[in-house]
């Protein structure tokens, strides 16, 4: 019988109940792929459980991946001299093949088969699922063959879980150590590895499938060397040259190959009279964080921006200020520190509803928000400086760098239970529709597919991102009838928001949201009723926001001083949020410009 | 093929550390091959590097004709191996373990596997982890011998086995292998034990192998040699060297002599002895050639 099949058998035969369980898992992963959000969005007290469950089988999962691969290979074991196959008619090519056999029948296919059911079940196309498995297989072979080759290199699973540990812990300390170190020694961080590629995330994505294929390639080498000639300490020393040879690529690598098509912004004819300026009688002064004790104290000024002339629908997401500076009439220029970019605002704004007005065309929107709070740093100095030229007149300039936006109907889906919509690299489901009296709920589940080598994704920086997260302007969910031209907004604050699929976040981000849309608020007078008639004929429309352009301007402010005490009374959304602020400085330490 | 083992200058070091040093072995085929040695004289790793678990430093050795270094799955159909160290897949039971073992051999017989089982009695539900030593070793043991090995290599087989096992365990064997003309080559420190069994005799201390040689004819030419003197004399310096550890007590002598022959050896006394008054021979058995070995090398190397 062939060595490989006798083994192969053999090894099942010892493992069948820990791979029942394993089966089991991967089961239940996929189960929560495809219906985690639905079971949520019925049943209350799984929303609760929702991310829990996801984490805990994922966590099992690994613990089991990190279990299974050392019983696989260590029960024919490659280090020592007393292991039974060693004077038994057992080649070693065919030991090799047997537990790869059994490490990828095992392993890797049911892990890669349970993905991509997952994504078909979420709407992936068969050229997206044919473009997921090379990138699903060098991930997991990426995590799987470190620890097959602490596996070769270990007669026990004693000694491979204490070198596993012994390696866990190094590399642990590691990370702590490179992630301080840049806080006390800015200056020194250039020298530490890896944190260049967090600037651009696709160089980032190539970055880390370029060690993902090579951690497989030469793990793969120096499994079969371990294999075929058994000596240790040979591949351990080869293992070690591998690993520095990974760390200096990894530094030094500059090919991005999975860059994707940027979102195309087209250079918008100059808008003639576009013109930016500060509320100068609302300034809120706040302290800057300060990471040690022994940091100057500064001072943060905040202002309402104000842009005018954008053309109708068009509004501004970003505002990057750079050269800011007050001019003195005795000559002396005061510089700003480094300023936020995050701009304070909720989706709430009023400066977003024209844009949607203006995509809904002919659909009137019945209950637009009209929020008016918002703040932008403009200003940033040490305390003393602005104990010294508090009060004092003086000329403010900076130039002001901003993106321009727009909003786009992506997709119109009949307001019925089941619709659902694809666009590009997206799916919508309606999952239910609620009627209660003067509120529909609507709820939804957005599926979106996220693949390395999927060209049609544009690519999207982290810094857009967070924005999007945080001020929530996009997506923008409306209910519309066509027929009467009339469009709700839901009420702000879902109730809620699973993210079940931390296991396949990578690829595939889906997310349960629930919109209430009533005519009953107190910022609205004589709207209609959202009855059944109405939503007969109902859509669910949902808008994006497309960059169409980017601004500079350099912008002047005569006879303005730097306050000594805030103008007004900030409220919460005046206050520009701490975290995004700190995170926001300390990528500047880093990368100064 | 004549020799079934064939080592030449075989040196194996652990670092700085000599563990055996240029070994020349010759095992014929179709011989029982006592390999002794006291613990730690390097029969493990002599038997290791034989059977290609271990490198060798230095030198070369062939088994069934092919060199160690390059032995596969086409020799291992044919060679037998039981040692006191092999790991066993002890998670089976014994008559799984015999089902995975018989898959991998073309020559395996039931029959004579079954017949095995019967004689050690061995318990085939059980779970190997679960079983003593010494039915564990009996397990190894139908696992290597149900396909008829053209060589079977034992280390250490008796270690940590009690007496009525051991006895047992050597009695199958002696049955087993008395109509076949299999080569054995068993590496042991327990003498008593091999002396049944072996036709030729290999003696190892500190990786360095001191004799080779059939047993016959090592038992034929060592006597005990007991010599009573008229009177007692100043022995002289210029002894044969094949007489080992002679002593003298009064009128009494008493030396080993390694290379005796009858005639030969009777002159020779005279003409060192000139005054013997009676001398007996007695033969050794091969614990006491053994021993007479160990301290000769002991005294040379003081």
């Amino acid at each position: 019988m062939n060595t490989m099949t006798h083994l192969f058998k053999k090894d099942l035969m010892r493992l069948k109940y820990l791979l029942i369980a394993w089966f089991l898992l991967i089961l239940a992963q996929s189960a929560l792929g495809i219906g985690g959000n639905k079971i949520a969005t019925e049943v209350f007290e799984f929303q609760m459980i929702l991310p829990l469950l996801a984490k805990m089988i994922s966590f099992l999962q690994a613990l089991m991946m990190i279990v299974i691969v050392p019983l696989i290979i260590q029960d024919d074991s490659l280090v020592g001299t007393t292991a039974f196959w060693y004077t038994r008619p057992i080649s070693r090519k065919g030991l090799l093949l047997a537990k790869s056999f059994m490490i990828s029948i095992i392993l890797v296919i049911p892990l890669l088969l349970a993905e991509l059911f997952v994504l078909a079940a979420n709407g992936a196309t068969a050229c997206q699922l044919l473009l997921a498995v090379p990138e699903v297989l060098t991930e997991k072979l990426a995590i799987i063959v470190p620890f097959a080759i602490l596996a070769t290199l270990t007669a026990k699973f004693s000694r491979y879980a204490l070198v596993g540990i012994i390696i866990f812990a190094a590399f642990t300390i590691i990370s702590i150590i490179l992630s301080v170190v840049p806080m006390f020694f800015p200056d020194q961080s250039k020298y530490l590895p890896d944190l260049d590629l967090y600037r651009n995330p696709s160089l980032l994505a190539s970055v880390n499938f370029a060690k993902s294929l090579y951690i497989f390639l030469i793990g793969s080498a120096l499994i079969t060397h371990q294999f075929l000639t058994r000596r240790t300490e040979k591949t351990i020393n080869y293992l070690l040259v591998a690993f520095l040879v990974m760390i200096c690529f990894t530094r030094l690598w500059e090919w991005d190959f999975l860059q994707k098509e940027c979102v195309t912004v087209p250079s918008s004819p100059a808008i003639s009279n576009l013109s930016v300026d500060f509320d100068t009688q609302y300034l809120i002064i706040s302290d800057e964080v300060r990471y040690r004790k022994t940091d100057t104290r500064e001072k943060s000024i905040s202002s309402k921006q104000r842009i005018k002339g954008l053309p109708a629908g068009q509004f501004t997401i970003s505002m990057v200020m750079d050269s800011v500076q007050m001019q003195y009439p005795d000559g002396t220029t005061l510089k700003s520190e480094y300023l936020s970019s995050f701009t304070n605002e909720a989706f709430s704004s009023e400066k977003f509803m024209l844009p949607i007005q203006t995509a809904l065309k002919d659909v009137k929107l019945l209950n637009p928000y009209k929020d008016n709070s918002s703040s932008t740093e403009i200003f940033c100095l040490d305390e003393s400086s602005l104990f010294q030229f508090k009060d004092k007149k003086g000329i403010y300039s900076a130039n002001a760098n901003f993106d321009i936006y727009e909003y786009k109907i992506v997709s119109r889906i009949p307001l019925k239970l089941g619709s659902k919509d694809s666009f590009g690299s997206e799916q919508v489901v309606i999952y239910d529709i609620l009627e209660r009296p003067n509120v529909v709920s609507v709820i939804i589940n957005e599926k979106k597919i996220n693949l390395l080598f999927d060209r049609s994704v544009k690519k999207t920086s982290q810094f857009d991102m967070a924005q999007e997260i945080y001020a929530s302007y996009s997506p923008v969910y409306l209910i519309v009838n066509e027929k009467r031209g009339e469009a709700f907004l839901p009420e702000v604050g879902n109730n809620l928001n699973t993210d079940a699929m931390e296991i396949f976040e990578l690829r595939l981000k889906t997310k349960a949201k629930m919109f209430d849309f009533t005519n009953q608020n107190d910022r609205n007078a004589f709207i209609p009723e959202i009855n059944k008639e109405w939503l007969a004929d109902a859509e669910l429309v949902r808008l994006d926001a497309v960059q169409v352009g980017t601004e500079k301007i350099t912008f002047t402010i005569e006879d303005f001083s730097l306050p000594s005490q805030s103008t007004i009374t900030e409220n919460k959304l005046d206050k520009i949020d701490t975290q995004l602020r700190m995170q926001d400085k300390q990528l500047k330490q880093w990368y100064p410009e | 093929m004549n020799n079934a083992i064939e080592a030449k200058c075989l040196t194996k070091r652990f670092g700085k550390n000599p563990a055996v040093q240029n070994l020349d072995l010759t095992v014929p085929t179709g011989s029982i091959f006592a390999f002794l040695g006291p613990n730690g004289a390097g029969k493990t790793t002599t038997i290791k590097t034989l059977m290609n678990i271990i490198k060798p430093t230095q030198g070369s050795s062939t088994v069934l004709g092919v060199d160690s270094q390059k032995l596969g799955p086409k020799e291992f159909a044919q060679i037998g191996y039981v040692s006191e160290n092999q790991e066993m897949p002890d998670w089976m039971t014994i008559n799984q373990f015999l089902n995975y073992c018989k898959k991998m051999y073309s020559t395996w017989d039931d029959k004579f596997c079954n017949d095995l089982i019967n004689q050690f009695s061995l318990p085939l539900k059980q779970k190997i982890k679960n079983l003593s030593r010494g039915m564990k070793m009996k397990a190894a043991l139908v696992s290597s011998l149900a396909y008829r090995p053209k060589l079977l290599i034992f280390d250490e087989p008796f270690s940590g086995l009690d007496p009525l096992v051991r006895d047992e365990f050597i009695t199958g064997m002696l049955d087993i292998t008395e109509d076949r003309n299999w080569t054995i080559f068993i590496s042991s420190h327990d003498i008593d034990e091999v002396e049944r069994l072996a036709d030729w005799v290999g003696i190892i201390d500190k990786g360095t192998l001191k004799v080779i040689e059939k047993t016959e004819d090592l038992q034929n030419r060592f006597r005990r040699i007991e010599l009573t003197l008229a009177d007692p004399i100043n022995i002289k310096n210029n002894l044969p060297r094949e007489w080992y550890l002679l002593e003298q007590q009064g009128h009494t002598v008493h030396f080993i002599d390694s290379q005796y022959e009858q005639a030969k050896s009777e002159d020779k006394i005279r003409e060192m002895f000139a005054n013997c008054e009676n001398i007996i021979v007695s033969g050794m058995s091969l614990r006491e050639i053994f021993v007479a070995f160990a301290k000769k090398f002991m005294i040379s190397e003081l």
